[in-house]
């Protein structure tokens, strides 16, 4: 009796996290499937907590009178081809009624004479962009809501520790422990969808987000790609500004410590106007060349349109922004000292079209799955909406044909006793003190901004040291045990992307490596992928799809 | 990171311990009413939830975050 090991819960359909691509995915597998029993699960709040939650909720959004191939073309050729061209056109083709359906919602967006007011974003030359009144906080308490009155199960603050398998390594759900009482619980079911986000290290826009999906898939055995790919940006580390592109276009500049502009020398085209990564590369140059510390100049942003910068829709930073001046005396429109910053891995589950991913029962959404490489504004939350819709209804599909999972017993109490292990008498700051280690290895420019082969596998030794002490760590307390467990999941999620760049023998989006300087077509349009064979990191390479926009003319042999 | 919580303001409404997205405020019984505690102050992550949907705004939270290591 399952039961009997800790509290059980059955569905139909599992969705573990409750972002834009969880909250789809829910909606969209009890849509396709009405009888169906659909759960949701998330580590804390569901609608006030999360990536999605705190963000603009900046969303793409392809209405019917634009040019659909256009936009495909367009994300397909800012990401140099690394993206699944059919996901992100069935993505770009579902989002109109997406819109739509959340203005029936409840959701409001800004119109003028009847048609949704949209701005292009940075990157991208056609797709144009949206977002909610009321950000990323409404975006996702409507979704709630809808949830809620469609009569899906919402369970909170239940961290997954385990992905359930059966015998023929069927995904038959996960199980985890309630974040606060400690609880076992199982959670069965026919069909599971990660939707669990990426993993930022701690640091950045999002601080909580610690990727324990996909690395959790990546354990079961399932395939996961684009972890040599991430989100570069300049940032400080003394407070969050997210308003760089908008106060270089009013005029403020990357200098160095002579006060002289750099980025003409690095970017003669764009200047500072360049894609955030290629800043974040440019300040590296400069920085070898001696001539750090390097600064955000935005005393050259004009008086009248400073005020605009100490206000912001999304509720987190308009605290922020007020309280900086005020409690921190932080004069925003100052000299502040920046650095290159990897803020987010793109490391997720790989799938098909379909966002299947690679063992059965198993389907990933919003950026625990691999659409694409690259992070630009306003596509990653269209991109979460669209898969969490095509995953909810795969998985729908899956678990309307299948009959319920066999959970052993005996698998489901190792599970519990192996968690049991993982407390005892420790010391109650251990796992800040490796996340710290971790924190200073992966944020090495030398090795997440230009990365050679060399620093790479000593950066995969020096990780092992982290693990171990890891392995010998005990936790005190629940709080203290969901740290580990996340701190551990970074710690492979760093393994992973070391490997995945040691592997990808060129340069291209964010992956620069000073030992293959040069974007290779010819040899690399191709998916990095990692599976876990016998304990350890299989890397192989897939040719990328090009049904759609044929691949670059330096791809022919 | 949250600095204070002014518990004579507080109503134990009890919405700033699941809104905190990194388990940083446990309500904890206090006599016949249940309290917001800080328990792990270091864990927050800034994103001033518990301040912005506290009914009587009795929370108060400092925009410094902690320090990340540097890139060089």
């Amino acid at each position: 009796m399952l039961e009997k090991i800790g509290r059980l819960i059955d569905s139909d359909v599992l969705v573990v996290g409750g972002g834009a691509g969880g909250l789809w995915a829910a909606l969209s597998a009890k849509r396709h499937f009405p009888e169906g029993r659909i759960t949701l699960v998330d580590a804390h709040m569901v609608g006030r907590t999360g990536h999605t939650a705190f963000s603009n909720a900046w969303m793409v959004m392809v209405s019917p009178e634009d040019d659909l191939d256009a936009c495909v073309r367009d994300i397909v050729e800012g990401n140099e081809w690394i993206a699944e061209q059919e996901l992100i056109r069935e993505v770009l083709s579902l989002s109109y009624g997406q819109v739509l359906d959340l203005e029936r919602m409840g959701l409001r967006f800004a119109r003028e004479g009847g048609q949704f007011v949209r701005r292009p974003t940075r990157g991208l030359r056609v797709t144009k962009v949206l977002k909610p009144v009321g950000g990323g906080l409404e975006f996702c308490w409507v979704l709630r809501k809808a949830l809620e009155s469609e009569g899906i199960r919402i369970v909170e603050r239940i961290f997954v520790t385990d992905l359930l398998q059966d015998d023929h390594g069927w995904i038959a759900g996960a199980a985890g422990i309630d974040g606060r009482s400690g609880e076992f619980c199982v959670l069965r079911a026919k069909a599971t969808v990660l939707a669990t986000n990426s993993v930022t290290f701690r640091a950045g826009f999002v601080r909580d987000l610690t990727g324990t999906g996909p690395v959790l898939a990546y354990r079961a055995g399932a395939a996961i790609t684009n972890a040599e790919f991430g989100y570069l940006r300049p940032a400080t580390p003394k407070f969050y500004f997210e308003g760089i592109t908008f106060a270089i276009q009013d005029g403020a500049k990357f200098v160095n410590a002579a006060g002289e502009p750099f980025m003409e020398k690095y970017e003669p085209d764009w200047a500072d106007q360049a894609d955030v990564q290629l800043i974040s590369k440019a300040m590296v140059m400069e920085k070898r060349a001696g001539k750090a510390p390097l600064y955000l100049d935005m005393s050259l942003v004009p008086e009248e349109k400073r005020e605009d910068y100490l206000h912001s829709t999304v509720a987190w930073m308009d605290y922020f922004y007020k309280k900086l001046g005020e409690r921190a005396r932080i004069d925003m429109f100052g000299r502040t000292e920046y650095y290159p910053f990897y803020q987010m891995t793109k490391m997720a589950i790989k799938t098909d079209s379909g966002c299947r991913a690679s063992l059965p029962g198993l389907f990933a959404a919003g950026l625990a799955q691999a659409s694409c490489a690259t992070h630009f504004a306003g596509f990653h939350i269209g991109a979460c909406n669209g898969t969490g819709w095509i995953a909810g209804r795969s998985a729908a599909a899956l678990a309307r044909e299948v009959q319920a999972p066999a959970v052993s017993e005996a698998g489901a109490a190792s599970l519990k006793d192996k968690i049991r292990r993982g407390f005892g008498e420790g010391h109650d700051r251990a796992e800040d003190e490796l996340l710290f280690e971790l924190q200073k290895l992966i944020f090495r420019y030398d090795l997440s901004i230009l990365k050679t082969e060399e620093r790479l596998s000593e950066a995969v030794g020096a990780l092992a040291g982290i693990e171990e002490k890891l392995a010998a760590t005990k936790a005190g307390h629940t709080h203290g045990f969901v740290r580990l467990r996340e701190t551990e999941a970074m710690v492979e999620a760093a393994k992973l992307i070391f490997i995945a760049s040691r592997a990808r023998q060129e340069s291209r989006l964010s992956h620069i490596r000073e030992d293959f300087p040069k974007r290779d077509d010819r040899n690399w349009l191709r998916w990095v992928l990692l599976r876990r064979r016998g304990g350890e990191a299989e890397v192989s390479t897939e040719p990328i799809a090009t049904p759609l926009v044929p691949p670059p003319r330096e791809a022919s042999p | 990171m949250i600095v204070d919580i002014e518990l004579d303001k507080c109503t134990s409404c009890g919405l700033c311990d699941p809104i905190c997205p990194a388990d940083v405020i446990h309500m904890e019984r206090n006599g016949d009413r249940e309290f917001p505690a800080i328990k792990y102050p270091e864990h927050c992550v800034t994103c001033f939830n518990c301040e912005i949907f506290c009914p009587t705004q009795c929370i108060d939270v400092h925009p410094i975050v902690r320090r990340r290591p540097l890139p060089w």
